[in-house]
């Protein structure tokens, strides 16, 4: 998976928190959470490495991501709760699979509702309310995102 | 495409009527409505897991078929192939699909599917309610007119539609629905004509099913088809597979839901926007990632003071303090001593091991108000639609356990009894999923009688205890889980659940279902006290038990360090779990057992296998070998941890 990029707090340079200059010198480097920013050297916790921040940023980062108008293949597990998105694909492996979310009106051109991400994603399809796994639901392609 | 119902007389005679649909419908209450026998009915999928059946005295004394929920062909989980196999195995008189108005593309999906097998076919709309209240008007007329069969419109839990339904069914004629497929689906359907044996379904619906690579058709196909043919079907599949870019299946299913999305929005429409209600918000909050920990708090709270405060302390109390120990024991004693001139008949009626004052006096003195406020409280979650909610709270913790929050469900449903909770693994999808529930079912999750005997024993003496005694099991639920999950070979499968809405709960069903619960208890658990009692009777009589006692000492006092008397209690536990935890309670409230000893009973009799009739259902499940192997794993772990705790608890001074 590729690394995500983060902004510094400080100077606002863009960076990867990995491979940085300033950690091949550090004898803590290994485990260590924290980034420092190759531009001003300020040093900030990268959240997306430790538990705890993976847990309660997912809403959070999702968000961002999509302030940052990444049209391009963007999936249900990454509209924000509470947004409306337009179904464009379905690439499921199995075909049993596919086409039970097909049944439950998962499938092209289909509005639907994103109620939460977490703990698993519940989106509205019509009057059904339902609860998929993020991995089912990276697997629905989407666009159209309006809140 | 046409659609039109064949003309000709109305059926009659034999076969009987099945009563199918998408999960959560409301099959069984329309079931209860036509032949007032009931059927456990709540606001979960999958509350239905086999075939129950009933008589219909409108219907000429028709049997009718309360099947499981089948979302559509090709069937998924275990529960879907049951009602799958129907269609094929019998001939039917009538088939009742009942749809969820509100729900009219899903509905129509498995009815194009039903009308194109040329089945006697009516269509029950119900949740008409529901539907007007969401905003949508459903126009059943359209429908008729589209499918060529009566759709009826009804409001089963109100009984509104059910005599028109009924005069349906006397007069229902074989739907006839073709649709029009893509060239290569037609061209093998034309090719598979007589290669196919004759069925109760059309023979293109049943090319369409194995084109579909549905198993159970495959299963009934191979059963009865000579095996050259079985090849030349196979490489008719194979070919319309490679003809497409899409599978067969795909491409089927979206020439069905094409025509289906036309009618359902023919039939209603769009929604007019709905104000949020209360139950709306309410069902949000029961599933938010942090709000919903609260509800689940309070929801766990208020059960904890319905049953473990109110039903164990107070109603026991009442029922056994005063009026059985105080009043009609010493009573009967009395008069037993008066009239029986024989010792030993006395002793079994009413001595200390005494079918009374044992036997009677254990089932309906202490567990049934304990049972009877629990099934009250279960009722009502079950109504509500909350249940299934906690699959997405919980799905985490399931998934360490390889399994996903579906698993809730047989997991809570455990809680009332763990042996109906077994059947209902079958909403679980693969083999293993099914496997991995039952085991930890039998191991870690206490039933209704049980957990209410705990929550009184531990109520009474201290909360802290109530948190050792959660904590261990839910630790040996999760360890047991990742290990198990870990060994047995398999994937997970991933969530997809349907999350019903929130309704408030109809009183007469719930109180219907806790009667009829009520009902059932006793039945099984009387005669097994009393069986009970007797065998303990014997045991004391001939000294056997005194030697069981010395047998069992160096395990239950020993190791456990439990009084000699709490043998017995154990002894009971191999006939019921809850049995053997109430032979505890007694122990308890005579003033054997100390805060400790109490905590390590209640954890070693937590994780004892469940009882009899949980093995026998283990066994139908999964067969004598696992059940054994899972039997062999189960004792030693259930008194390993208990004397693990105790060793644990006394280093840490804990009294």
């Amino acid at each position: 998976m590729m690394a995500t990029q983060i902004a510094c707090p400080m100077c606002g340079f863009l960076f990867d928190p990995e491979g940085q200059g300033h950690c091949s010198a550090c004898p803590l480097a290994q485990g260590c959470h924290i980034a420092c920013c190759p531009a001003c050297g300020y040093q900030t916790p990268d959240v997306q490495q430790t538990l705890i921040g993976r847990w309660l940023s997912g809403g959070r980062r999702q968000r961002r991501r999509h302030g940052q108008h990444d049209a391009a293949g963007q999936t249900l597990a990454d509209v924000p709760p509470g947004w409306c998105a337009r179904i464009v694909g379905m690439n499921h492996g199995p075909g049993l699979r596919r086409q039970r979310l097909r049944a439950y009106g998962l499938e092209a051109s289909t509005r639907v509702r994103v109620l939460q991400q977490h703990p698993v994603t519940v989106v509205t399809i019509g009057e059904t309310e339902l609860a998929l796994e993020a991995d089912l639901a990276r697997g629905v392609q989407v666009d159209s995102l309006e809140p | 495409m046409t659609c039109h119902a064949e003309g000709g007389p109305a059926l009659s005679g034999d076969g009987a009527i099945a009563l199918v649909g998408n999960p959560n419908v409301g099959k069984s209450v329309v079931f209860h409505r036509l032949t007032g026998r009931y059927a456990t009915v709540a606001n979960y999928p999958g509350t239905t897991v086999e075939v129950a059946r009933g008589v219909a005295a409108a219907l000429a004394g028709g049997t009718v078929m309360d099947t499981p929920g089948l979302l559509m062909l090709p069937a998924h989980s275990e529960e879907e192939r049951i009602a799958a196999r129907l269609f094929l195995d019998q001939s039917l008189r009538a088939v009742v699909q009942v749809g969820d108005a509100k729900n009219l593309r899903r509905t129509l999906l498995l009815t194009v599917q039903l009308a194109e097998m040329g089945l006697p076919l009516v269509l029950a709309l119900n949740m008409m309610d529901e539907a007007a209240e969401h905003g949508l008007h459903v126009r059943p007329e359209v429908l008729t007119d589209r499918l060529g069969l009566r759709v009826i419109p009804t409001i089963a839990t109100r009984g509104q539609g059910i005599a028109d339904l009924e005069q349906a069914i006397a007069v229902v004629q074989r739907a006839s629905c073709r649709l029009s497929y893509p060239a290569p689906i037609e061209a093998e359907l034309t090719c598979m004509g007589n290669l196919l044996p004759p069925a109760p379904i059309s023979p293109r619906s049943l090319g369409l099913l194995w084109l579909c690579e549905d198993t159970v058709a495959e299963e009934w196909l191979r059963s009865r088809v000579p095996v050259s043919n079985m090849r030349q079907l196979t490489a008719a599949r194979d070919r319309a597979a490679s003809a497409m870019r899409e599978s067969p299946a795909d491409v089927v299913q979206q020439a069905r839901l094409a025509v289906v999305d036309q009618w359902a929005s023919e039939a209603a429409g769009e929604p007019a926007s709905r104000r949020p209600d209360v139950l709306r918000t309410l069902g949000r909050l029961t599933i938010h990632p942090i709000w919903g920990w609260p509800v689940l708090g309070a929801v766990l709270v208020a059960l904890y003071a319905f049953v473990g405060v109110f039903g164990a302390q107070t109603l026991v109390g009442w029922m056994e303090g005063r009026l059985f120990s105080q009043a009609i024991n010493p009573w009967l004693a009395s008069w037993a001593a008066r009239l029986i001139p024989i010792d030993w008949l006395v002793d079994l009626l009413v001595g200390p091991y005494g079918l009374w004052t044992m036997g009677v006096t254990y089932a309906l003195a202490l567990i049934l108000p304990i049972v009877s406020t629990f099934f009250l409280a279960f009722g009502l979650m079950e109504d509500s639609g909350y249940l299934p909610r906690l699959a997405v709270l919980s799905h985490r913790l399931f998934r360490v356990m390889g399994l996903n929050g579906k698993a809730v469900l047989p997991m809570i449903l455990g809680l009332g009894c763990v042996t109906t909770a077994t059947l209902t693994t079958r909403i679980l999808e693969t083999r293993r999923e099914r496997l991995l529930a039952i085991l930890l079912l039998a191991l870690a999750v206490p039933c209704s009688a049980q957990l209410g005997v705990v929550m009184g024993m531990l109520g009474a003496v201290s909360f802290s205890a109530t948190l050792i005694w959660a904590g261990i099991v839910l630790g040996v639920l999760l360890g047991v889980g990742w290990l198990a999950a870990k060994v047995v070979p398999g994937e997970r499968s991933p969530l997809l659940l349907e999350l019903p809405p929130l309704r408030r709960p109809v009183a007469s069903n719930v109180l219907i279902k806790t009667a009829a619960r009520l009902e059932w208890y006793l039945r099984e658990v009387l005669p097994l006290f009393l069986l009970g009692s007797i065998l303990v009777f014997l045991l004391d009589r001939t000294g056997l038990l005194d030697q069981a006692s010395r047998l069992a000492e160096p395990l239950v006092t020993r190791w456990l360090g439990l009084p000699p008397q709490a043998t017995l209690a154990f002894l009971l536990g191999f006939l019921r779990r809850d049995f053997g935890a109430t032979g505890l309670f007694a122990l308890q409230s005579q003033g054997l057992l100390s805060p400790l000893q109490t905590v390590v009973a209640m954890v070693t009799i937590t994780l004892f296998i469940p009882c009899i009739a949980a093995v026998l259902m283990m066994a139908r499940e999964r067969g004598w070998r696992t059940t054994l192997a899972m039997t062999a794993f189960i004792f030693p772990f259930a008194f390993a941890v208990g004397g693990g705790l105790r060793i644990l608890l006394q280093a840490a001074g804990w009294t």
